[in-house]
């Protein structure tokens, strides 16, 4: 069977797309809505989904479609809203089991898309706006989310150090907001926003599973025909300047044991994506990286040091947990293993693995409905439409002058540290 | 060499066992048209391991806190080379990772899966610490220790289980800590990988795609046999009720975590199989996301999305739980309680449990769409003695009444809860 991408246009800005494949047991619809990234709205769309995806107007009690769902054997209701270079994507996805696989053969495909299908364009509504008790409650949980990031202090000082990397420019904004426009957000606003949302978002529909997903083609396509699409255009991602002189941010917090250190690099515009991320994998983003072997392994400093390329903005991060004593030891060793990646400094055994690693990756995208749905949404992103099997030929083309010159393009532009503050219990 | 397939008409799935001439246990799961390969290699040795004898030592004897998962991180260096350094080579995917009753090294590859077993089983066979490598150790781990001690989610998990048991292993964190992995030393190490890693005490696991003849042939050539040891670890008698209603801990978070524990005794094999299947369904009927409970609560502000019920069970320990956040812990975990008890007299919905089977019976059929799930299951169920089937078998014929019986065992009142408070400026 060919299990290849199908895409067709829907609309104006929106597309189905499907992979089929029969060897999987369950199915995943996924609603990618993408906007641009911008403060001023970020708190408002990012409401959405978390609105969107609790019930609809066949179920408007969570209660009663939780209910429903898990009758169908779990079928899944998630929602996701995160950050792609200057984009904010909002996700709204369905997974579920096939028919065949249910203990009296229930109907399951048909009844779990029609209530996403549900969720997305028909909403719960009160008085012909949003429910203000639902908005309430997604207020509350958002404005939550926003303030527990800083319970992990790993994400927390990644995406500190990314706001301060990524200043002025659309990417700095948190996706989900802030607390103080998330609590100023009215059910009036929010159905405005999921009006312009339909109307202008890029809307990408990806169907992964063991279906055919020819019924959920036709929803979408009677979804959508009463739907004015315009202004869908979605602005690429900007790389990301370097600044004049490198940024250096100390934050403190209390009762912390270790400290954090994220170090912000930007490529100055070179866009081999291959290239990057090969260089990624050799320097820090494999068991066998630079990194590992001599932060963490020689010098027995971290625990982990991982580097990280976000490619739309052309940025590296190099992220770790260190004794507050030790920062500039692993700073000076970070830096002379990122110069011995410049110089050429590294074996061909390196360079094989580097990219063995990345092949053996991408080949096990096809075994997950998850990660086949978000390849496809970043290929569909970046305009670049190729299956993992299609997409192994850009890496092997790549060498090791190209490896040398991914690391060559970097430049650090950003230092971030989060420390105690001394303050004991 | 004794094989035996185990199949599901249900999932229409099946899957050999093998029992190998060296002593190992070997279960191998094809799974066609898929792409990668997930292997685990794992002994039945975890954190809660810390008292133990083989038929060859006289008494009993007690490590420190934290030595397996110290084992686990160390086995990765033999004499001549990092096992890393041989995974890099064919771009596989290598890890480890050690829980209470169990440490595990496995590989995901998508390509050189044969080449990548060799490395796997030779590496995990030949143990190699030298003074100078284990101190080097001590840092990193350390530093490990370190990380997980500022996370709340972590330590609310602890917190509780430290307050709920008096004596059971369980309650010990997984690494140890900084003071106890300071006693750790390359002769204890050499002890507990001669006790526990032998092939009698281990199992293999692949799912995925790759070939069971020459994946035994593999086998046939690098296990070693090893002869039965007659290991025996011991748990202290944990008494039945709770150490301590509630733990607080102050640290740098945006607002109260909180982890509820209900103290039930451990069960083994079948048995615990369907008692963990029946705590999943009894606390998510009751508390979950299907329930009023969690609809009011999440009304009221109390709870929010972030609230989960589970059961954590294993060798020696079996706990239903729920967790989350909220502004008033203390409150949720008397709602939690007074939901419980009215369930018991009320009664459950019995509509509700039905719901609630149908759900679990999905969840655990999609452990068979994974790869990496199906592997890392098929080592939790043999390790307590079931086949990776028997959960969902379990839970299409479970019936009503046999929830209502296990909700009566329950006793809501000997719980505890673990409560991680956000540090103030003051």
């Amino acid at each position: 069977m060919d299990n290849s991408l199908k895409r067709e246009k829907i609309a104006d800005g929106a597309h189905f797309n499907a992979v089929c494949d029969p060897r999987f047991k369950f199915n995943r619809i996924t609603f990618g809505f993408q906007v641009p990234l911008c403060r001023e709205k970020a708190s408002l769309f990012a409401l959405l989904p978390r609105y969107l995806y609790r019930a609809s107007s066949e179920f408007p009690g969570s209660r009663d479609f939780n209910n429903y769902l898990a009758s169908l054997y779990n079928a899944r209701n998630e929602f996701e809203v995160a950050g792609i270079g200057d984009t904010q994507f909002l996700g709204i996805s369905m997974n579920f089991m096939d028919d065949s696989y249910a203990l009296a053969r229930e109907k399951i495909t048909e009844a779990a898309a029609s209530a996403l299908f549900n969720c997305v364009f028909n909403p719960v509504l009160e008085n012909g706006v949003f429910d203000a008790n639902y908005v309430e409650i997604c207020k509350r949980e958002q404005i939550e989310a926003i303030e527990s990031e800083l319970n992990d202090k790993r994400t927390y000082a990644a995406n500190q150090a990314k706001r301060i990397i990524c200043e002025g420019e659309p990417a700095a904004v948190n996706p989900l907001g802030d607390a103080e426009s998330t609590r100023a957000v009215t059910p009036e606003a929010l159905l405005g926003a999921y009006r312009e949302l339909l109307e202008s978002a890029v809307i990408e529909i990806i169907c992964v599973g063991c279906n055919s997903f020819t019924d959920a083609l036709a929803l979408s396509k009677k979804a959508f025909t009463p739907l004015k699409r315009m202004n869908t255009a979605l602005s690429k991602s900007a790389y990301s300047p370097l600044k004049p002189v490198v940024t250096e941010k100390t934050e403190l917090l209390p009762l912390l044991n270790q400290s954090k250190m994220v170090l912000g690099f930007k490529t100055g515009g070179y866009n081999n994506r291959a290239a990057l991320s090969l260089m990624s994998n050799l320097y820090g983003g494999t068991i066998s990286s630079k990194l590992f072997l001599n932060v963490r392994e020689r010098l027995s400093l971290c625990y982990y040091c991982w580097s990280r390329v976000y490619k739309e903005k052309g940025i590296m991060t190099v992220s770790c947990g260190v004794e507050e004593s030790n920062i500039e030891k692993a700073k000076a060793e970070i830096l002379a293993q990122l110069d011995a990646v410049k110089r050429g400094d590294f074996t061909d055994g390196d360079f094989t693995s580097a990219l063995l690693y990345e092949q053996n990756n991408i080949k096990t995208v096809n075994d997950s409905l998850g990660s086949l749905t978000w390849w496809y949404l970043t290929r569909i992103y970046i305009k670049s439409i190729k299956s993992p099997e299609e997409s192994l030929a850009d890496y092997n083309l790549i060498t090791r002058e190209n490896l040398t010159e991914a690391a060559n393009s970097m430049t650090l532009d950003t230092v971030y540290v989060l420390s105690g503050d001394g303050r004991e219990d | 060499m004794q094989r035996t397939t185990i199949r599901s008409e249900r999932v229409r799935e099946e899957y050999q066992v093998i029992k190998h001439p060296s002593g190992l246990t070997i279960c191998l799961y094809p799974m066609k048209g898929y792409s990668s390969t997930y292997a685990l290699f794992a002994t039945k040795y975890g954190s809660v391991d810390v008292t133990f004898k083989t038929d060859d030592d006289d008494d009993y004897v007690t490590v420190p806190e934290g030595i397996a998962h110290y084992l686990e991180h160390k086995l990765f260096e033999n004499d001549d080379c990092d096992a890393f350094q041989l995974f890099a080579k064919t771009g596989a995917n290598a890890n480890a990772f050690t829980s209470f009753d169990k440490t595990a090294y496995l590989f995901s590859c998508s390509q050189k899966f044969e080449e990548n077993l060799e490395i796997l089983l030779s590496f995990v066979q030949e143990p190699y610490f030298t003074d100078d490598s284990v101190e080097k150790e001590r840092g990193i781990i350390a530093q490990e220790i370190k990380m997980y001690e500022d996370d709340p989610g972590y330590r609310v998990f602890f917190n509780g289980l430290q307050a709920l048991y008096h004596k059971n292993p369980v309650r010990i964190d997984i690494g140890g800590t900084v003071e106890s992995i300071a006693k750790i030393d390359k002769d204890l190490l050499y002890r507990c990988y001669k006790t526990f890693y032998n092939l009698n005490n281990m199992m293999l696991s692949i799912a995925g795609n790759f070939d069971i003849d020459k994946t035994l042939e593999i086998c046939d050539r690098l296990l070693k046999p090893t002869p039965d040891l007659g290991l025996k670890a011991v748990f202290p008698d944990e008494p039945e009720q709770i150490k301590t209603c509630e733990t607080v801990q102050k640290l740098t978070c945006s607002m109260p975590l909180f982890n509820v524990f209900f103290k039930l005794p451990a069960y083994e094999s079948s048995k615990g199989a369907k008692k963990y299947v029946l705590y999943n369904i009894i606390l998510e009927t009751v508390l979950g996301k299907t329930s009023a409970f969690y609809d009011r609560l999440l009304n009221e502000g109390l709870i929010n999305n972030n609230f989960m019920v589970g059961v954590l069970s294993g060798r020696g320990f079996f706990t239903p739980s729920a967790d989350g956040e909220s502004c008033d812990p203390r409150k949720v975990f008397t709602e939690i309680k007074t939901a419980l008890k009215s369930a018991k007299s009320a009664g459950l919905s019995e509509k509700e449990f039905e719901n609630v089977r149908k759900k679990t019976y999905g969840e655990l059929m999609g452990v068979h769409g994974s790869v990496s799930s199906t592997a890392t299951n098929m080592v939790e169920a043999h390790f307590q003695g079931n086949s990776l089937f028997d959960l969902i078998e379990i839970t299409a014929d479970l019936t009503y009444s046999d929830a209502v019986n296990a909700l009566a065992e329950l006793d809501e009142e000997n719980s505890c809860i673990s409560v991680i408070e956000p540090v103030t400026d003051n």
